[in-house]
């Protein structure tokens, strides 16, 4: 998925850095490869919490069990066990359960956002426009905070 | 085929009156090493337990209050989704996190429903007779509410 027609559109350098990533051949390896722009992380976190709660929020808690299944089995990732729990606590962290995600070490929590984040351009993907708007609202997050 | 007479009541294994005992909060802190019999019946009383005092589709929000404290959180809530038929993410939790779930959970459900004493002991003792029967006592059972 091509996200390049936007890439010269977001605001912040980092945004621009993760509208790339994005539109790479494996996005959320892509996005774990951003470790060395603390601005880039930083927006990652604000743009996961954005499209968390765009996806979840007035919906049914357990369409996020249905959602990390989907997810795990198309990265081909074990979906019963230790890591789909992890995912789910760090989603749900997302939508007002902080506390769920406390004892998830920082790195593995840093790779369920990417696995999170980089499904956006899974296909069909979310649209150009629509990813744009969702990394302006986080860069506004990371502005205001 | 249902047998004819009803087994006679009450429980009848130290596991099952273990439960009893904790349920009345009454249990040492510690089971002498539970073997897989014991946890067994823990896990399918637990199964029942968590089935007369939830429907299937409880809200989480309910389901959360029920496993909130002493116990790993969300893998409290995932064996009491998982008991109650939902296909949840269940496997590599410890032995003992899952041994110590199945009980405390078992006292907590039993002490929001306020079960009698004696309908304390018809849910141990029909644990009891599901945990006899190895091809049975994995299959969830519908039972009505207390």
């Amino acid at each position: 998925m091509g996200q390049s027609g936007t890439l010269d559109r977001a605001a912040t350098a980092a945004g621009r850095l993760l509208l790339d990533a994005l539109g790479e051949e494996g996005p959320a390896r892509s996005l774990s490869r951003l470790g060395s722009s603390p601005q880039a992380v930083r927006l990652l976190h604000e743009l996961f919490t954005v499209a968390v709660r765009r996806s979840f929020v007035g919906r049914d808690a357990r369409d996020v069990t249905g959602y990390i299944r989907d997810l795990l089995e198309y990265q081909a990732l074990p979906v019963g066990g230790q890591l789909a729990r992890q995912s789910e606590a760090v989603v749900r962290s997302a939508l007002g359960e902080p506390e769920l995600a406390y004892a998830i070490p920082a790195l593995r929590r840093a790779e369920i956002i990417c696995l999170v984040v980089g499904d956006l351009a899974r296909p069909p993907g979310v649209p150009a426009d629509e990813l744009l708007a969702l990394v302006r609202q986080a860069e506004a997050r990371v502005a205001r905070s | 085929m249902s047998p004819v007479f009803s087994p006679a009541p009450g429980v009848r294994t130290g596991a099952g009156r273990y439960l009893q005992l904790v349920a009345h909060e009454e249990a040492p802190q510690e089971f002498d090493a539970p073997d897989e019999d014991a946890r067994h019946l823990w896990e399918i009383a637990f199964g029942l337990a968590a089935r007369r005092r939830f429907e299937p589709e409880s809200s989480l929000a309910e389901i959360r209050r029920t496993v909130a404290g002493g116990l790993p959180t969300l893998e409290a809530e995932m064996l009491l989704r998982a008991a109650l038929g939902e296909k949840v993410p269940v496997d590599e939790i410890d032995e003992s996190v899952r041994t110590g779930a199945h009980l405390l959970l078992f006292a907590r459900l039993v002490e929001e429903m306020a079960l009698t004493d004696g309908e304390l002991e018809g849910l141990v003792a029909r644990a009891e007779e599901l945990a006899a029967e190895p091809e049975l006592s994995r299959r969830p059972e519908l039972t009505d509410a207390p």
